[in-house]
């Protein structure tokens, strides 16, 4: 049999990553929900987060709550630039121009950061990194109990934000039928850099959460951005609570499968569940938004 | 007459929604049927289930006796049916001559190797293009034959989904909204357009909102109000009914004709 | 008269590249055309996926590897004839073509993008982990080339030299090509961008798009299978490192900034992307970047490529053949 505090702790792990994974994809979830487009270079707001926390980190004096904020702020700055100069010239030109410009600004900007950072991964110490504490026979590092607190206070904003404020309720008619909004004296270029602003810093944040955790490496949006497109689909495109639970569930998935099964093959479960999942549904798990697929 | 086609208890629910409920029509060859009823009565949804595009929650459609709901709508073409949409959808990085060129792909009949090798399908493409040359003759837009077909004006893009849809030889031809946008000199030659198609013995299916023309054109007219038939019988029976006249007036979406 | 226009342009084009070797004697730029060629065959076969019929395939390169390894594994493994070996390989591409093609019918967008791109990976974990089968990350060397053609007790036809490998690619891609313009301009050509434009009022208009759909999956594969083949017997050494996600991106750069669903834009695409990472040797490391910020100004500014410009300068009707 399982023993019990073994799983409990793969559940656990899972989760801190699912967090992470949550943060990304629910950037990628509006931009996709509210915008119709879809960013494939948005792993490299994540993998700019994390190099921006280290670097702000460092400069601040190394507070790592300071570095956070101000990566945050540089990635949403990054998000607007995102918006202007790619995803605003092609609106409205369907979905493949798009896919393609994201795809050709994130090899551009890894391969930037490959040029800037170079190719050895970087390590970001904290003081609080390192030290773990005991729950009810589970172990956990502050570090990660610190992402699934966070995560959980940023996806609480953001439900709270898209609810009860109003740009969140002119995203949401925006996200429901873009022509009746604009109708309704919506700017939808307004709408849209707070989309990119708000998806930036999530990213951003994921990015600081995991830099202490793991290495920092440039091509590290790549496989992060695979991944959120992943809980984007199972949840369900434009699905903001989908990204949310997809993400987690994929976090926990990917835990018990490399912690049970095999964890070469750890990434590779993220792809075997989409392969899966689309073949009995098209839609996703989920389903989504009124919203063509893609 | 022979009925043509035979629809029944036709129902489409999209979760506790009914969208279309319990329809029963049936159209003769050669008649030309209307469609009408408030915005969001499921006329469009009615000739979705018809062409493939949705398939119903229950009921049963009958083409020429043969039933065609499970067909696709590639093959509910072949059978006979054509229909045109009402937000144009014509192929917009083609010219006109292309667009209908494409639309003869069940004529041509075209495979892999016989494309590659054999010159009788590059003979049978000639004919698609003749053919497609033929049918813009017939709209007025021979003309434009190798502009793309996305410089068009609305009125003429439905021409050319006409075109597109008489080409493709149809015994049923199913018109949503043919003159929706149009200025009265278009809806006028739609019209006339509507009378030639008529001539050559295809069965015409319509769905409009323009009151005039369909009083106008229609033998026939089927009254729709949240899915379900409320009225049906000739233009003056359909005017006279009072449920009919409530249904338009009640919502206040009537439409009058220009 | 523009009948003849055209096809005096064309044998002007065919006749310098017979004479190319004259002038080109450097056995390394010879080399580069060569592989242009192969990049070329790439590009087109990607181009009918992609740019006719729209359908993102962001797995392509692993099409290329199993050409590749197919041809290899059949030549080495079998013994079959050089020549037989290349044809089924790109049999077996096409077979993997309709394998990956039939579950992806209903994705479109990004949902298809991501689904291939995970096919890709697959692949490419695949050929580096099935050791006994591809020798894995090593990859297999001393691939046998193209045999000599004997056409009588004295004559035959080597494959020694660069210069004739130059014609043999030659001969090969003007086949493909001719192949692919004649699929692009018939009925089917016509299809794919039906689907591309509006894949339910193509299906509407009579189209079984779920079988023209397949047939372009197969089609894309078996041109990137025989490309594969023919790297694998001309350099002689494959491995997985080659037909990876990066050269996926290579050829979808090569096909955007060359031209989108048009018959030139890959070719010039091919041609332009072979040579220039030569031309940037000095600045080989900001090659990927210069890549990625191409493709964006490309599809932004010109979506239909350089072709495109080149066409809308020239007064025509559209920007197709």
């Amino acid at each position: 049999m399982i023993p019990t505090t073994e799983l409990a702790q793969q559940v656990i792990n899972g989760l801190v990553m699912g967090g992470v994974y949550a943060l990304i994809a629910l950037g990628l979830t509006l931009i996709f929900g509210i915008l119709d487009q879809v960013n494939f270079a948005h792993g490299e707001l994540y993998m700019i987060g994390a190099y921006a926390t280290f670097y702000f980190t460092g400069m601040l004096g190394g507070v790592y709550f300071f570095g956070m904020i101000f990566a945050m702020l540089a990635v949403a700055f990054l998000g607007l630039l995102y918006e202007w100069l790619l995803f605003r010239p092609l609106r409205g030109r369907g979905h493949l121009p798009a896919i393609i410009s994201s795809l050709g600004a994130s090899i551009f900007l890894w391969n930037l950061a490959l040029q800037v950072f170079g190719s050895i991964p970087h390590q970001m110490r904290t003081d609080i990194s390192e030290i773990t504490i005991n729950l009810w026979g589970i172990s956990i590092t502050v570090q990660r109990l610190l992402v699934l607190i966070v995560a959980l206070v940023l996806i609480i904003g953001l439900y709270l934000i898209i609810m009860k404020t109003r740009i969140g309720k002119a995203m949401r008619a925006t996200a429901q039928d873009p022509e009746v909004a604009a109708l309704l004296g919506i700017n939808i270029n307004r709408i849209a850099e707070m989309t990119f602003i708000i998806g930036g810093a999530l990213a951003a944040a994921a990015g600081a959460l995991i830099g202490p955790i793991f290495l920092i490496y440039p091509a590290m949006g790549l496989m992060a951005c695979l991944k959120a497109f992943v809980v984007v689909i199972l949840g369900g495109l434009g699905n903001v609570i989908g990204a949310v639970v997809a993400g987690f569930g994929l976090g926990v998935i990917e835990s018990l499968g490399a912690g049970f099964i095999s964890s070469a093959y750890k990434d590779f479960f993220a792809f075997l569940v989409l392969i899966l999942v689309l073949w009995v549904r098209p839609e996703g798990i989920l389903g989504k938004t009124a919203k063509k697929a893609g | 007459m022979e009925t043509i086609l035979k629809v029944e208890g036709l129902t489409k629910n999209y979760g506790g929604l009914a969208a279309v409920a319990e329809l029963d029509l049936y159209i003769k060859r050669g008649e030309i049927l209307s469609l009408i009823g408030p915005n969001g009565a499921g006329k469009t949804t009615t000739f979705n289930l018809i062409t493939g595009l949705e398939s119903p929650t229950h009921g049963k459609i009958a083409f020429k006796e043969i039933g065609i709901i499970q067909l696709k709508p590639h093959e509910i073409v072949e059978k006979g049916i054509v229909r045109t949409f009402q937000i144009t959808r014509v192929f917009r990085k083609m010219t006109l001559l292309e667009n209908i060129a494409v639309a003869q792909h069940i004529a041509i009949r075209p495979g892999l190797f016989s494309t590659l090798f054999s010159t009788s399908e590059r003979k049978r493409e000639k004919k698609g293009f003749e053919k497609a040359e033929e049918m813009l003759q017939f709209v007025n837009l021979i003309s434009k034959r190798d502009e793309l077909a996305t410089n068009l004006s609305l009125g003429e893009q439905k021409r050319l989904e006409l075109a597109i849809a008489l080409s493709m030889a149809p015994e049923l031809l199913l018109l949503d909204e043919p003159v929706a946008g149009m200025n009265p000199k278009e809806t006028e030659e739609i019209i006339n357009l509507i009378g030639v198609i008529r001539g050559k013995g295809i069965t015409v299916f319509l769905i409009e909102h323009d009151m005039k023309m369909v009083m106008e054109i229609s033998e026939r007219i089927i009254v729709l109000n949240y899915g379900k038939k409320i009225a049906e019988g000739t233009p003056e029976d359909v005017s006279r009914n009072p449920s009919v006249v409530e249904a338009y007036l009640g919502r206040r979406e009537y439409q009058c004709s220009n | 008269m523009i009948f003849l226009k055209k096809l005096s342009i064309h044998l002007l084009i065919l006749a310098g590249l017979i004479y190319l070797p004259w002038v080109v004697k450097n056995p390394y730029y010879l080399h580069i055309t060569i592989m242009s060629g192969i990049s070329v065959l790439l590009a087109s076969s990607m181009n009918l996926i992609t740019g006719c019929t729209g359908r993102l395939n962001l797995g392509h390169a692993a099409f290329y590897g199993i050409g590749a390894y197919s041809s290899t594994l059949l030549v080495m493994k079998l013994g079959l004839p050089v020549w037989v070996a290349m044809f089924l390989s790109g049999l077996v591409t096409t077979l993997f073509g309709v394998l990956i093609g039939v579950p992806c019918l209903k994705l479109k967008g990004s949902y298809l993008a991501i689904t291939t791109l995970a096919f890709g990976e697959i692949t490419r974990l695949a050929l580096m982990n099935l050791v006994d089968l591809t020798n894995g990350p090593l990859g297999i060397r001393g691939i046998p080339g193209h045999p000599t053609i004997a056409l009588s007790n004295s004559l035959a036809i080597s494959f020694e030299s660069k210069t004739s490998y130059y014609y043999l690619l030659l001969t090969f891609c003007l086949i493909c090509l001719l192949i692919i313009r004649r699929l692009l301009r018939s009925q089917i050509g016509r299809t794919f961008i039906a689907i591309r434009e509006d894949e339910i009022r193509a299906e509407t208009v009579g189209i079984d798009t779920t079988q023209i759909k397949i047939m372009n999956f197969a089609l894309g594969a078996f041109f990137a299978g025989i490309a594969g083949s023919f790297y694998a017997h001309y350099v002689r050494f494959i491995s997985p490192d080659t037909f990876t996600l990066s050269e996926t991106f290579n050829i979808l750069t090569m096909v955007v900034v060359g031209g989108l669903g048009t018959f030139w834009g890959p070719i010039l695409g091919g041609v332009i992307f072979t040579f220039l990472p030569e031309l940037l040797r000095a600045i080989a490391e900001y090659r990927m970047m210069i890549y990625g910020l191409m493709m964006v100004v490309a599809i932004t500014f010109m979506p239909e490529g350089i072709i495109g410009l080149f066409y809308s300068l020239i007064p025509r009707r559209n920007g197709k053949e």
